[in-house]
């Protein structure tokens, strides 16, 4: 039981493309929340179990948080954006700092990206590659250089 | 005939930046600060005696050229 690898969510895509969801990625406040190594991520679930505090998200015992430092429900992606470039579509934002002055987090292994204008749906999940942690420090995730995620048509 | 095309949604890792212990980094650039403060009685000191090092120099200087004149004088 662990983080092994980062997914976009099957259910995001579905309720996206059905409009079971109204997602506006660029206009939205999409957020990122942080979790322990006791979560196995898993993209093919339902939507029900995509949303933050529900299924594996479940924040007790799971989520690492501290204050308002990173708060419990994630800190928000400024600047969302959802660009097409040829036949790749990505989604990103600016990278996403703490929002107090002293951080303190420990064992942080990933973050759940849910937008919390559409009740928190899960949009993907993204692993940091192992135990990440600060005490009294700044904490900053930092997006890949490809984007938070991107959908390629070919 | 439409071929079936390929969507491939893919997410990627992020990495973290995070810096340990601000109040020991702060406590330790205030160790600095003080040590620095520490040393400025010393180097007023050490400034003090060049200047009277210096000052011995051109006395002595002074004192020999005195006792080459006077001899000059009574020889």
């Amino acid at each position: 039981m662990a983080w092994s690898n980062s997914k976009v969510f099957v259910p995001f895509i579905e309720d996206a493309l059905e409009n079971t969801s109204a997602f506006a990625l660029a206009a939205d406040v999409p957020k990122a929340a942080l979790y322990d190594n006791d979560i196995t991520p898993d993209n093919t679930v339902a939507t029900a179990n995509s949303i933050y505090n529900a299924g594996q998200w479940t924040a007790a015992g799971n989520e690492v948080a501290d204050g308002t430092n990173w708060d419990a429900g994630g800190e928000p992606i400024t600047t969302p954006t959802f660009v097409p470039t040829t036949n790749v579509l990505k989604f990103d934002g600016d990278n996403t700092p703490q929002g107090g002055a002293s951080c303190t987090l420990a064992n942080v292994f990933g973050c759940l990206v849910h937008d919390s204008s559409v009740a928190n749906h899960g949009l993907s999940y993204h692993y940091f590659g192992g135990s990440n942690g600060v005490t009294g420090g700044t904490f900053t995730v930092i997006w890949h250089a490809s984007g938070i995620f991107t959908i390629t048509l070919t | 005939m439409v071929e079936p095309g390929t969507v491939t949604a893919t997410a990627h890792d992020a990495t973290v930046v995070s810096v340990d212990n601000i109040p020991a980094l702060e406590e330790a650039l205030e160790a600095a600060r003080q040590r620095a403060r520490d040393d400025e009685p010393h180097r007023a000191l050490r400034a003090a005696e060049a200047k009277a090092d210096q000052q011995r120099a051109h006395l002595a200087d002074a004192e020999a050229e005195v006792a080459r004149l006077r001899a000059e004088l009574e020889g």
